[in-house]
């Protein structure tokens, strides 16, 4: 059995639930780690670690694993398990939070400099009135031409479909090197 | 549609950089309390800043510079408004020998320079950019290089927060852009930024930087960040270390979650603490590009190609 695992990561409400939640053939699990005490909840922030996971069934003997994972930098330790068997990742943006695009920032070059590997970036939230284009996304993040920057709505599948296909194309083009 | 945000989050040099790579036409509106400040551009080019004025006419621009008396200008609009109705004020004070046409140019972009640069000095205040709008009719727009208003800009910057967000740990190395000497024709530096700009060279950090040109850190930090800022360098790449104890419970989480007590310091930080100084940092790649992908990253792929062919048809198929 292949299984082979994407990931989508992005900054907090950028969508990475609703992403997998909108192509998922399985009901999206989500995790989060609960305060057990007084003391732990009153420091909820820091002990809580939220996962969506989710799977798509591409043949008997292959099977493809979405999992969505929290970018922030306490989340760091979750990429040395992700990483695992990881062919590429979708990085969500919320593009009417101008406020989260440092965040995005850095989640992307952590991940750049811990293990590059090929990914596209998602401008979610394009049907909302004050979203930032794409192409104002790719500037705001300074990132070169070769990455992908796609208009997304994560409720619609299509563009979901789009999205995956897009990371998938850019893995292949990386093979083919 | 307008671009609106707050530069806490997304800083005027940022935002230059936005227009200038966009080739955006349009009035860029900054606002705090009792402050308002309007920028217009011209397909990436400012043209136009003025800073809590209600009044955009030349005449007014040149009277608050000391160019002319206010009698002058009272006259010049005078025979704007009666006998030479279409001709620009601008043109008929330099026909009444009260200024010449460079004197008008080099007022109107000091005024530019300096409504701008001030701007710099704003940690936050919000912005809304409105594409095509045009500056005020009577204004004399002056087109100039946003690479050289950051450069300038930034060097009034005299906080590490802001620079921090490019740069988080004195381990960062930088590398030039793809085409740095064309980037670099408009740009002006000062002695100080040329020895900082003839030591990158895609290998040595900023700490060897500042040894080498026995400049401060924090000024090697500055400077290199306009650089980055104004897009003349990029940053290459920063190591990122993962401690073998952080490696030992995040393993321990996973299999047995409840079992793992939180670390002191392991948290989010708090609203407004900059960013670890031993937190990452390292370009943002391209698959393939000059940094390439990571050996393993590579290797999985050419295994997994047939794999990945049978994912694309499901996907279509969904």
């Amino acid at each position: 059995m292949h299984t082979v695992k994407m990931v989508i990561t992005g900054a907090v409400n950028s969508g990475k639930s609703q992403f997998i939640r909108t192509i998922s053939e399985i009901e999206v699990v989500s995790t989060e780690r609960k305060a057990t005490d007084e003391e732990t909840r009153r420091l909820k922030k820091e002990t809580t670690v939220a996962m969506d996971f989710g799977r798509i069934a591409v043949a008997d003997d292959i099977v493809l694993h979405l999992f969505g994972t929290p970018g922030q930098k306490r989340f760091d330790f979750m990429w040395e398990i992700l990483s695992e068997g990881m062919l590429g990742l979708v990085v969500l943006v919320d593009s009417t939070r101008p406020d989260t695009f440092r965040e995005t920032l850095r989640i992307i070059d952590f991940f750049n400099a811990y293990r590059p590997m090929p990914y596209v970036v998602a401008a979610n939230k394009q049907d909302e009135d004050n979203a930032w284009k794409p192409d104002e996304v790719r500037l705001a993040l300074r990132l070169p031409r070769e990455i992908k920057v796609l208009p997304l709505v994560a409720k619609d599948r299509e563009q979901v479909k789009n999205v995956l296909l897009e990371l998938l194309y850019s893995i292949l083009a990386v093979a083919e090197e | 549609m307008a671009l609106v945000g707050n530069l806490r989050d997304f800083g005027l040099s940022d935002f230059l950089y936005l227009v200038d790579r966009g080739y955006k036409t349009g009035m860029l509106v900054l606002q705090r309390p009792g402050d308002q400040a309007r920028l217009f551009f011209q397909n990436g080019k400012l043209v136009y800043a003025i800073q809590n004025a209600t009044e955009d006419r030349l005449g007014d621009l040149l009277l608050r510079a000391g160019k002319i008396t206010a009698e002058q200008r009272d006259y010049a609009v005078h025979l704007q408004q009666t006998v030479a109705t279409n001709k620009p004020l601008g043109l008929i004070l330099v026909e009444l020998g009260y200024i010449t046409r460079e004197g008008i140019i080099r007022a109107v972009r000091s005024q530019i320079e300096e409504t701008v640069y001030r701007l710099f000095s704003w940690t936050e205040g919000d912005f809304r950019f409105e594409p095509d709008v045009k500056p005020p009719r009577e204004s004399v727009t002056i087109p100039l290089s946003i690479e050289n208003v950051i450069m300038e800009g930034v060097r009034r910057i005299d906080e590490w927060s802001r620079i921090r967000d490019r740069i988080p740990t004195l381990d960062v190395i930088v590398k030039f852009a793809d085409q740095p000497t064309e980037r670099a024709k408009g740009v002006n530096l000062t002695p100080d930024e040329w020895r900082v700009f003839a030591r990158i060279n895609g290998a040595d950090n900023i700490a060897a930087i500042a040894r080498l040109t026995s400049l401060s850190e924090f000024d090697v930090c500055r400077i290199i960040y306009g650089f980055i800022q104004a897009g003349l360098v990029e940053v290459a790449r920063a190591q990122v270390l993962i401690a073998p104890e952080v490696q030992a419970r995040a393993r321990a989480l996973v299999e047995e979650p409840d079992a793992v007590a939180p670390v002191p310091g392991d948290g989010v930080p708090a609203e407004g603490t900059p960013p670890s100084p031993t937190g990452p940092s390292g370009p943002r790649l391209a698959p393939g590009g000059a940094n390439g992908i990571s050996p393993e990253a590579r290797g999985a792929v050419q295994v997994r190609r047939g794999v990945i062919f049978r994912i694309i048809e499901r996907i279509r198929r969904i």
